[in-house]
């Protein structure tokens, strides 16, 4: 129905702070380098990525199965109350669950990759290329 | 089936990335790795939800959902795929590359 739109909003929310993260490690770049050598600001844009790009592709399902319209109140669910009450109980519980799996791997995923010389080397070397 | 073709893209671009780094950071291939797992990790609890209120999570037993699921997974990997070819043709422009 809208599920998408909960990692959505967070992924907006997530940009927010990329966006100020990459701010403040430009005015001061030599903090990062002494905690990791992956800045804050990457790790974030690693989540709003995922929660963008997924987000994005739940759309297009949702587009594909009618529950999404280009037009007002483009979600067809939001037509009647009943269809409305359902759709905020879905993104109470599809929508945060799926904000909340997508943000625990990437916190299991930095984690693993802070902890690991090698892939933190490698994701390191990845930074240009972003 | 459209969960297994996304999981199957994002399975494919990763490897690509870690079998051939270099490729992999020319073509900025991490953001469609992270786009498509994203997508199927979301597409996860979708799968789950559905299957736990009783619904047929592959429609086998029925052919024209089946093919409409594989065809929507066809165009979720197409319009992912599409997001990064502009994103990168941009990040290229940017970069005066």
């Amino acid at each position: 129905m809208a599920c998408f739109l909960v990692p959505a909003a967070e992924a907006a929310a997530v940009s927010l702070v990329e966006r100020r993260e990459a701010k403040a490690s430009a005015n001061e770049p030599s903090e990062v380098s002494m905690t990791s050598p992956i800045p804050w600001g990457q790790k974030l844009s690693w989540l709003s990525t995922m929660l963008w790009g997924g987000s994005l592709l739940l759309l297009l399902e949702h587009l594909w199965h009618g529950e999404v319209v280009p037009w007002p109140p483009f979600l067809t669910a939001a037509a009647d109350p009943a269809g409305m009450a359902t759709m905020i109980q879905e993104m109470a519980t599809t929508g945060v669950s799926m904000a909340v799996l997508v943000t625990l791997v990437w916190g299991v995923g930095v984690a693993v990759i802070d902890r690991v010389p090698a892939l933190t080397r490698r994701a390191a070397l990845s930074r240009g290329a972003r | 089936m459209t969960l297994l073709l996304v999981a199957a893209g994002a399975l494919i671009v990763t490897l690509l990335i870690l079998l051939a780094p270099e490729v992999g950071r020319r073509w900025r291939l991490g953001v469609l790795a992270l786009t498509y797992w994203g997508a199927s990790l979301m597409w996860c609890v979708d799968a789950l939800g559905a299957v736990l209120v009783g619904e047929d999570f592959l429609h086998v037993g029925n052919a024209g959902l089946f093919w409409d699921d594989v065809l929507l997974g066809l165009l979720a990997l197409a319009l992912g795929a599409g997001v990064w070819g502009a994103g990168l043709v941009r990040h290229r422009r940017k970069a005066g590359l």
